[in-house]
């Protein structure tokens, strides 16, 4: 009964937030700075103790090596990787693209655009003929999708690439395997065209072609469906490259002719450059409302897209 | 019973494998290796399976591992679909006809082929009743007698929009109830419940999906008149129940990238599972009752048909 009145006086005050100064802007800098620098300085003698001791070099951690376990990836300590190879060759054996890899047609390829293009992506239309052997393009005006498809089968086409513009800016591509499919349509971004001494260097002869890093399933049916585009036969006379080369799903597309100096390889860009990134694989032809899907990203990437180290190709 | 399998898979690339259930594992056995794609599988007897390939039907002995007798459909079109019924092989080809063709040469059979309209992609038999029925695009569901071969039933095509605008209609399959209601999925993405025993030739209840079709469907076993679990072409099974008036899945089993082909109810650790197989090469087990993904198994090549284990009585 006699703490009371005492209660009643030591009601504390909540504090008022104490007035930081701030520390001006160049300090902070120099703040950071010195630290950096410590820090450097740290692993600087923390490196060289470890070269003197002898011990392994550090494998620095990246986003490519610390990649999610896919299933369909194969390694050699697997349980049963003889298998699943042997499995692996005799898919491949009777999948679309064995005749094309067994050698027993060449691919002759159609190029158009959406209904009414306009001059850029003509412009890349034009260049991708020049790159593409036994290419043709033409306007497909009014005609569907799937019109072109069965008119190029008439003609004996064997692929067919129709390209999409979004603002003047292609941004689009759907390559279609035909006559049985299957169909893949990429998202097409950072076209570099070539400029005027780039285009001087292009000739007729058919480039070779190099597609690497698809590691999974999926990615290797991509692979192979980008490589049955061009010719099995390069002619090396004109040292041309094609590359597509898949990073973190991105795929690149780069263009080069190669020159040996002295033994020394030497490379000259000769573009276009692009990258495509993998929007679906349909099982048979073009059909986007009734097409049964292999991979399918659009409508549901958040689902699919669930850790940034996951990776599908 | 020579059944060692819980089910077996037919491939694209002609292989033909037994799947065993294990603890938390699939133990596979190769059956055949044909060459040429498995595209569907059917029960015989308890030592026979039929499997087809384009314009040929295989017999399969389960016993000693070999073809035992093939048939060759003389019609121009792949084969889409075989039921066995008392020493006859009724065949679905796909540009319409059904062809009945007998087990053993016998000459006196009564008939030889009945025309079930164009662009077939569905045969089924119903449930212990001597009736079969078809379905395709632009082809509504019929219900025949097999020994007469007359039209028992015929649904009427889809009924046109509030602007009369007509609707579309392409079954891709058909399944039964135990009441003899016939559930009908279709490839833009509706099922559809008729009831062949009443007169009215329009569905009695349906349900939509958006953005996907429908590829495969399968009536629950002993379960209710009322559930179906449906495979779509983006890679989701739903489970729909015709007793209530939302049209909205009751369930989604989740997990496939790529279109359903096929589905099936087995018992898995005295639960019931649903088994899928999908064309990003997976098999796939799912509970039942909560949803989850139990199992699922990257199988390499890819996967056309499923059949399970007949049960036994």
């Amino acid at each position: 009964m006699e703490s009371e009145p005492e209660n009643e006086v030591v009601v504390k005050q909540p504090e008022l937030p104490k007035l930081v100064r701030k520390k001006p802007r160049g300090l902070l800098r120099q703040e950071k700075l010195k630290e950096l620098k410590n820090k450097k300085k740290v692993q600087k003698r923390d490196r060289k103790l470890r070269k003197d001791n002898g011990d392994p070099k550090q494998i620095p951690r990246t986003i490519e090596n610390t990649r999610e376990p896919d299933s369909t990836v194969f390694h050699s300590d697997d349980e049963n990787f003889d298998q699943k190879t042997q499995d692996l060759t005799a898919e491949f054996e009777h999948d679309e693209f064995a005749d094309y890899y067994s050698d027993l047609y060449k691919p002759k390829v159609l190029i158009t655009y959406k209904e009414k293009p306009l001059r850029k992506v003509r412009e890349f239309g034009k260049i991708l003929t020049e790159i593409i052997p036994n290419s043709v393009r033409i306007f497909r005006r009014d005609a569907s999708v799937k019109e072109t498809i069965q008119a190029a089968i008439k003609k004996g086409f064997t692929d067919l690439i129709v390209l999409n513009e979004d603002r003047g800016e292609p941004n689009g591509l759907i390559l279609i395997h035909m006559p049985e499919g299957p169909t893949a349509y990429f998202r097409l971004s950072n076209v570099i065209f070539p400029n005027k001494r780039q285009r001087k260097e292009f000739t007729d002869h058919r480039p070779e072609v190099i597609t690497t890093n698809f590691t999974t399933g999926l990615g290797k049916t991509v692979a192979r469906m980008l490589g049955a585009v061009f010719h099995q036969q390069a002619e090396f006379k004109g040292r041309h490259v094609v590359t597509m080369h898949n990073q973190r799903d991105y795929i690149f597309f780069r263009h080069h002719r190669y020159k040996f100096l002295k033994n020394k390889p030497s490379l000259r860009e000769l573009g276009p450059k692009f990258t495509l990134r993998l929007q679906y694989l349909q099982e048979g032809l073009y059909d986007p409302k009734c097409g049964e899907y292999r991979w399918i990203m659009t409508d549901k990437r958040h689902k699919i897209e669930t850790s940034r180290r996951r990776f599908f190709l | 019973m020579t059944w060692d399998y819980d089910a077996i898979i037919g491939f694209s690339n002609g292989m033909l494998r037994g799947v065993e259930l294990q603890k938390k594992k699939f133990k596979y056995t190769n059956l055949l290796d044909a060459s040429v794609a498995l595209s569907t599988l059917s029960n015989f007897d308890d030592n026979n399976i039929i499997t087809s390939s384009k314009r040929k039907i295989l017999l399969f002995n389960l016993n000693n591992k070999k073809i035992s007798k093939t048939y060759v459909i003389q019609e121009s079109g792949n084969i889409i679909g075989v039921v066995k019924k008392d020493n006859i092989l009724i065949v679905g080809v796909e540009n319409g006809t059904v062809v009945f063709r007998p087990v053993k040469n016998i000459r006196n059979v009564v008939l030889e082929k009945v025309n079930a309209g164009s662009n077939l992609t569905c045969i089924k038999q119903v449930l212990a009743l001597s009736k079969f029925a078809t379905g395709g695009n632009e082809n509504p569901l019929k219900i025949w007698d097999f020994e007469t071969g007359k039209i028992e039933f015929t649904a009427k095509s889809p009924k046109p929009d509030m602007l009369q605008l007509k609707q579309p209609c392409n079954v891709s399959d058909i399944g039964f109830f135990n009441n003899n209601k016939a559930v009908v999925c279709h490839r833009h993405g509706v099922v559809e419940l008729f009831d062949p025993l009443s007169s009215q030739r329009r569905p009695v209840n349906s349900s939509t999906a958006q953005n996907t079709g429908f590829v495969c469907l399968r009536t629950l076993p002993d379960y209710s008149d009322h559930d179906v679990i449906v495979g779509s072409t983006k890679g989701s099974i739903y489970h729909y129940d015709f007793r209530g008036k939302t049209t909205l899945p009751v369930k989604t089993f989740r997990g496939s990238t790529g279109s359903i082909k096929s589905i099936s109810c087995i018992n898995y650790l005295s639960q019931m599972h649903v088994m899928s197989i999908s064309l990003d090469c997976h098999v796939r087990l799912h509970n039942f009752t909560t949803g989850d993904l139990t199992l699922q198994d990257y199988i390499v090549a890819k996967p056309l048909s499923l059949i399970m284990k007949p049960e036994e009585n």
